[in-house]
């Protein structure tokens, strides 16, 4: 398996064999975790720790410059969240779909990729501001709370997003 | 046969579901329909969610056989989404990514399904009252109202239909009558029958990348002035941006509003506390311990989630 598993993530393995070597991982915790020590040690070896592809990075870019979250506005005792939740729909799904493609952490939750990736393009890091990011957590509080499917989806997959330290 | 059988199913559960009885008197009794009905009756139609200025319309279909519910959620602007969700699991299906995400289905709630069973125990959180008539989505409809026992959650405005008692509007209101969030169906077919094989997904997700629920693992962590009513609903391990390690999530809610609590280890030397920020229906309030970021936010006030972050301590460090 352990083979099959590196033959993956090289794309080296045709359709066939690669689905079913996902679904091995989707069923089996040591395969997965196989795959995530697997990605691990190959970030570590390369001295990278993330892989973006350029359209990724751009709308990563863009959102960073979305107003700061925690600073109070017009000396209100509270303050507003940036606006993260439906009236970005467009941009997460956007950012949903070319950050979890691009997924290469060792994550228990994201045991899977499908698709076949284009090369990934090597993109200058965003130095991570300290204060936690909102949005990450607002999505991940909205997979559980009442929402629309729309919302609903957009969080569980924008949950995922960006799992590579560029905000 | 299978397909036969399912709609046999159908046919002998559709007419028991309308046979509830005489509408209740009281308003507890309302919302043990409500309870009751959105898991039990067959039902389509559209809904939207509106909160400020935004909104968002779903397509909804929910059968009940011999099987369980099943049910499917159509979101009918901006990509192109869809939610399956039977009695164990609730997948997302997001064809523009070729992705499908798998979750617990005991921890997500969706419109109408809105009031959890049984509905006594939100009479510990609410004054549950019952209010005059109204007409949503062209049907006759019960308002309940749910007031808040203490300034720690909000109030909720429900309608539920006559004849059946399924929830057509909900609202989320702070005071007498600020609606924050709500979610309300602008047409609805109830009773009718509904083969299973419409409640299938559209899509078969074949060779799309699958993501399984986060991990559930006990964290030793806890919130000690918790809310009158608040239940912990699951405590899980999360992977995260920019987190070398796992960030602990307490879910926790009193049966209609929900709050998430997130433990971050953090290296760097702590920074003064902020004040509470909110979005819409959303607070947020961020505290800093030695050695770990605290995170709260949910659909409650401010005061409520500077409360349960203050309040958040490690178990064996009691």
């Amino acid at each position: 398996m352990k083979q099959e598993i590196s033959a993956l993530m090289d794309n080296e393995l045709d359709q066939i064999e690669a689905n079913r070597v996902i679904l091995r991982l989707h069923e089996d915790p040591d395969v997965r975790m196989a795959w995530s020590a697997y990605h691990l040690i190959g970030d570590v070896l390369r001295q990278e720790h993330v892989h973006r592809p350029a359209l990724e990075g751009r709308i990563l870019t863009r959102l960073s410059q979305e107003p700061t979250v925690l600073a109070p506005q017009r000396g209100g005792v509270v303050a507003r969240l940036p606006r993260i939740a439906l009236a970005a729909a467009a941009s997460l799904a956007a950012v949903a779909t070319v950050a979890w493609m691009a997924t290469r952490e060792p994550a228990r939750e994201v045991p899977v990729v499908a698709q076949k990736q284009s090369p990934p393009v090597q993109q200058p890091v965003v130095a991570a501001p300290e204060t936690p990011d909102v949005s990450e957590y607002f999505r991940a509080h909205q997979e559980y709370a009442l929402a629309p499917a729309g919302a609903v989806l957009q969080a569980a997959f924008a949950a995922d997003d960006s799992r590579d330290g560029s905000r | 046969m299978r397909r036969f059988l399912a709609l046999a199913g159908c046919i002998a559960l559709a007419p028991s579901a309308f046979a509830q009885g005489a509408p209740p008197t009281d308003a507890l009794g309302w919302l043990q329909r409500m309870a009751t009905a959105a898991r039990q009756l067959n039902y389509s139609g559209v809904f939207t969610y509106r909160y400020g200025n935004n909104s968002e319309s779903s397509k909804i279909t929910h059968m009940v056989d011999e099987i369980g519910e099943l049910e499917k959620i159509e979101a009918l602007e901006g990509p192109v989404r869809e939610i399956i969700r039977n009695k164990e699991e609730v997948w997302c299906y997001l064809p523009e990514i070729k992705a499908v995400k798998i979750d617990r289905a005991q921890t997500r709630r969706f419109f109408p399904a809105l009031i959890t069973d049984p509905a006594t125990l939100f009479s510990e959180s609410y004054r549950v009252k019952l209010l005059n008539r109204d007409r949503v989505a062209g049907r006759d409809c019960q308002m309940v109202a749910l007031e808040p026992k203490d300034n720690l959650r909000y109030g909720y405005r429900l309608c539920a239909e006559l004849q059946s008692g399924l929830l057509l509007r909900a609202g989320m209101v702070r005071g007498r009558d600020e609606v924050l969030e709500q979610f309300a169906f602008n047409e609805v077919r109830i009773g009718q029958l509904i083969p299973r094989e419409s409640v299938k997904s559209t899509f078969s997700a074949e060779n799309w990348a699958r993501q399984a629920a986060p991990t559930i693992e006990a964290s030793g962590w806890t919130v000690k002035a918790l809310p009158a009513g608040f239940n912990k609903v699951m405590e899980l391990k999360r992977t995260m941006t920019n987190k070398p390690e796992p960030v602990t999530h307490l879910l926790y809610s009193d049966g209609l509003a929900a709050v998430s609590v997130f433990i971050e280890p953090r290296k760097s030397e702590p920074r003064p506390t902020t004040k509470p920020s909110q979005q819409g229906p959303v607070s947020f309030y961020t505290r800093q311990i030695p050695n770990y970021n605290v995170v709260v936010l949910g659909e409650i006030p401010p005061i409520a989630v500077m409360q349960i972050a203050n309040s958040v301590v490690r178990q064996r460090d009691e």
